[in-house]
């Protein structure tokens, strides 16, 4: 299939354009044509217990190092950089990224999808940049989404993220796809979840830990990203940032209420 | 006196920006905490200074990036070699490294050296924690025989503290508390209420006899000057462009410049301080960096403080006829005991935090409370295995969310987000910050090969810790542990003092490189900072600190500074220089 046929994450895709881009996608004779290259749902396995998925190899990659220059040691500190580094992701690691961080954190009621809060984006500046510790989660996280594709084939799946699949945030519009393509993408769901739930719970059999390891520091990234964003941050309830004429009011009656009930179960005297 | 009539000091090569007419008294390396108070407190005597500074200009009004958030800086604004503390962190060209001015360490020995290259120095990203040393800090070697004492009593500084906290603008408390001397009455600005985790904290330690109080911080909580009032938002480490953290950019520096007796020149790195035959100092010489020529300047007199280990390079590399181990080193003890401060943290998620009630935790950005050494008493009965004290920053807050997460996630999809709010502002960490005792495996000296760009000789570390640091770095884990406990935490197993040390350097607070003492055998400046080998020369950083208390050293070098540059004035207007 030809890269102009599948859904891409782009870096200033607001909500509002992923929704258009999957009107767009869906109202035209793409989609339908696209299903023809995936097998059909019922021809998918059936997705298997984490505990029966055999692990597949570490991906060894060699990655060339990148050797662009920083953002150096006097940055102006008021006007972010358009592009402090060459992005290096291709489209499809993009897109499988975009959608991984959808699995990680889906819309739901009044939360955004990763995607839609520019994660990818975020995750694209943060693997090209070409300092150590990023070059370190670039080889990372490359190699998970290798090992994820290998893991996903043992699944009947050609690879673990379907570029057309678009992100998660973006399904339950009025702009859904037709019925059949919506079951396809529920199977290949079932069949995702099949292979994180191998490598993104508490307790990970020890073929599995690299990949494990990689996921944990993925989903550290996408929390990361998700939660920076002025609207995640809101969401999660960050108050602060804003300037406060005259004294700084301390904790508010609720917050000292919930403190002295904790002391008291601890067994502490308040201290004011 | 002006530069002309020293007929015989080398004509200087001003550089274009340079006036060749400038008058000055004394001329001052450096524009961090020392050299500042030094030029304010001189031009307010009506002294005229002029002030060299290797780095650039900068002004935190202009460039501070006040209300930027980690989502609009690169890379979550997380630290990069480029940027250690983050993208924000106000320090200019510096940090662990300075491009093309490296240092080194001798085999077997770690050490890391904190620099800044921009007026102001380090003064613009510093934790403003200002405490006071205390009556005992100053006679450490009198109470149990170990490094040195300093040549005057705590009364003897007590005054100058008073003005200098006056002057920089402290907000704290008078706790009573035998670490922590009081102020006169007016003189500290109220602290800002303790947020939720450091009450938490504060009953865990009443519990064990251990106190939490106000931190001191230079941070306005009054308007002072043509300074601000903290508004308790943005992080002072990215300077401040109100004025409220103090830093000498936006205080000492516009003030001395105000009264018109004031020249700076930036981007002037000094390689030498120059002596004529007879060994007495006759002015300096610097690289020029826009064009990396030198320039002589003459001088009167020579203020050092360019930090603590870079005012010592330069004294070493100032050798002559008349002083051959380094100027003002007769007694060897340029880069000797060289002290940092202990530093070892650890934390833990307390789960009396998780959840709780939201609301805005920014304050001040540091700590409100913190722990000051309540082991005075059990050291002077013996009941500690080692000689000095430590304190503890507290670390908790609902702080805006960043690059990193600490949270221990599971899974993935929405659950997650029940996770991390569950964990948002409950987790608290004890940073401690401890006193160091010199010792003969801790010093600096001039690389024999090594250079820097200018082709100057860069300083050599050597490092080892002793095991009063390590053993008061076991105590403070292991009581760490006893208060997350306390709260209700189940931390994870201590690791060994040797792993939870800080390196040398890493906690910013080195000093003692040029210490002063009561005689000149032993130490190498006065009481007033003034070199015994030469009386036309003061060192005003750290490197004259003679021994290390934990209590963060900012505050003293401003105090040192300006009781040293009154003692020069007077010199000066008495003739005697």
């Amino acid at each position: 299939m030809s890269k102009s046929d599948t859904f891409y994450y782009q870096h200033s895709l607001s909500r509002r354009d992923s929704l258009k881009l999957f009107a767009a996608l869906a109202s035209s004779s793409l989609l339908p044509t696209l299903t023809g290259c995936e097998p059909a749902a019922t021809q998918m396995v059936a997705p298997v217990a984490a505990s029966s998925l055999v692990a597949p190899p570490w991906p060894q990659l060699t990655l060339t190092p990148l050797h662009s220059a920083g953002y150096g040691k006097d940055p102006n500190l008021l006007i972010k950089p358009a592009a402090p580094w060459p992005l290096t992701l291709t489209a499809a690691q993009l897109a499988s990224l975009a959608l991984l961080a959808d699995l990680i954190l889906p819309r739901q009621g009044e939360w955004p999808a990763a995607s839609e809060l520019a994660v990818p984006t975020v995750l694209d500046e943060w693997v090209s940049a070409p300092y150590p510790n990023q070059q370190q989660d670039r080889l990372m996280l490359l190699s998970l989404l290798g090992w994820l594709d290998a893991a996903a084939q043992q699944q009947g799946l050609r690879q673990f993220t379907d570029p057309r699949q678009v992100a998660v945030g973006t399904t339950s519009t009025s702009a859904e796809p037709a019925n059949k393509s919506a079951a396809v993408q529920s199977t290949r769901f079932a069949l995702q979840r099949t292979v994180l739930d191998a490598i993104a719970g508490p307790t990970v059999a020890a073929e599995f830990r690299q990949a494990a390891q990689a996921f944990d520091r993925l989903r550290q990234l996408v929390v990361a990203a998700y939660y920076c964003h002025e609207t995640g941050s809101k969401l999660l309830g960050y108050q602060g940032n804003t300037a406060i004429a005259g004294d700084y009011p301390g904790p508010t009656a609720a917050a000292y209420q919930h403190l002295n009930a904790q002391l008291s179960k601890l067994g502490l005297t308040a201290v004011t | 006196m002006s530069a002309q009539s020293l007929t015989n000091a080398p004509k200087p090569e001003l550089t274009a920006d340079l006036d060749a007419d400038l008058n000055y008294d004394v001329l001052v390396v450096g524009s961090g905490a020392g050299g500042a108070m030094a030029a304010y407190e001189l031009t307010r005597q009506g002294q005229r200074v002029l002030l060299l500074e290797a780095g650039r200009d900068y002004d935190p009004k202009k460039e501070t990036p006040m209300f930027r958030r980690n989502s609009d800086a690169p890379l979550m604004g997380a630290a990069t070699p480029d940027k250690d503390f983050g993208f924000y962190d106000a320090t200019v060209d510096g940090g662990w490294q300075v491009p093309n001015e490296p240092y080194t360490a001798a085999a077997g020995s770690e050490f890391m050296w904190w620099r800044a290259r921009m007026l102001g120095g380090r003064t613009n990203h510093w934790g403003r924690y200002a405490l006071r040393f205390s009556p005992h800090d100053f006679k450490g070697k009198s109470r149990d025989g170990l490094g040195a004492d300093w040549p005057f009593e705590y009364d003897d500084i007590a005054p100058w503290y008073d003005k200098t906290e006056l002057l920089v603008g402290i907000c704290g408390t008078n706790t009573g508390l035998d670490d922590m001397p009081p102020s006169p009455d007016g003189v500290l600005q109220p602290p800002p209420k303790a947020r939720i985790p450091e009450l938490l904290v504060a009953a865990a330690a009443k519990k064990h006899g251990i106190t939490a109080v106000p931190m001191h911080r230079a941070v306005l909580t009054r308007p002072k000057d043509q300074r601000a009032a903290c508004f308790y938002a943005t992080s002072c480490g990215y300077g401040c462009s109100i004025g409220a953290a103090f830093q000498t950019t936006t205080s000492l520096l516009p003030m001395a410049l105000a009264t018109g007796l004031l020249t700076i020149k930036t981007n002037a790195m000094v390689k030498s301080v120059d002596t004529d035959d007879g060994g007495k100092v006759t002015g300096v010489t610097f690289i020029d960096k826009t064009n990396g020529l030198p320039v002589q300047l003459p001088a009167r007199v020579v203020i050092l403080a360019a930090s603590a280990c870079e005012s010592a390079r330069i004294l070493l590399n100032s050798a002559s006829n008349k002083h051959p181990r380094g100027l003002a080193n007769s007694s060897g003890q340029v880069g000797k005991n060289l002290m940092d401060s202990t530093g070892a943290n650890f934390g833990a998620y307390v789960p009396a935090l998780m959840d709780r009630p939201l609301y805005n935790e920014d304050g001040h950005t540091a700590n409100h409370l913190f722990i000051p050494w309540w082991g005075h008493q059990l050291q002077a009965e013996k009941k500690l295995d080692f000689p000095r004290g430590y304190h503890f920053e507290l670390g908790g807050r609902f702080t805006e969310p960043g690059a990193y997460t600490s949270a221990p996630l599971q899974g993935y999809g929405h659950d997650l987000r029940r996770q991390v709010r569950q964990h948002y502002g409950a987790y608290v960490s004890f940073a401690l910050r401890g006193e160091m005792l010199p010792n003969e495996h801790c010093y600096m000296e001039l690389d024999p090969l090594v250079k820097d760009k200018w082709g100057i000789p860069v300083a050599r570390f050597h490092w080892r810790w002793s095991e009063h640091e390590l053993k008061q770095v076991a105590h403070g884990l292991a009581t760490a542990k006893l208060l997350l406990e306390t709260m209700g935490a189940t931390p994870g197993p201590l690791p060994s003092p040797e792993q939870a040390i800080l390196k040398g350097g890493q906690v910013i607070h080195e000093v003692g490189t040029t210490r002063m003492g009561a005689s000149a055998a032993d130490s190498v400046t006065n009481q007033w900072g003034q070199t015994w080998d030469c009386d036309n020369l003061f060192v005003m950083d750290g490197g004259v600190f003679a021994s290390n208390p934990h209590k963060n050293c900012t505050l003293t070098i401003l105090t040192l500074a300006m009781r040293n540059s009154d003692y020069l004035a007077r010199q000066l207007r008495e003739g005697r220089l």
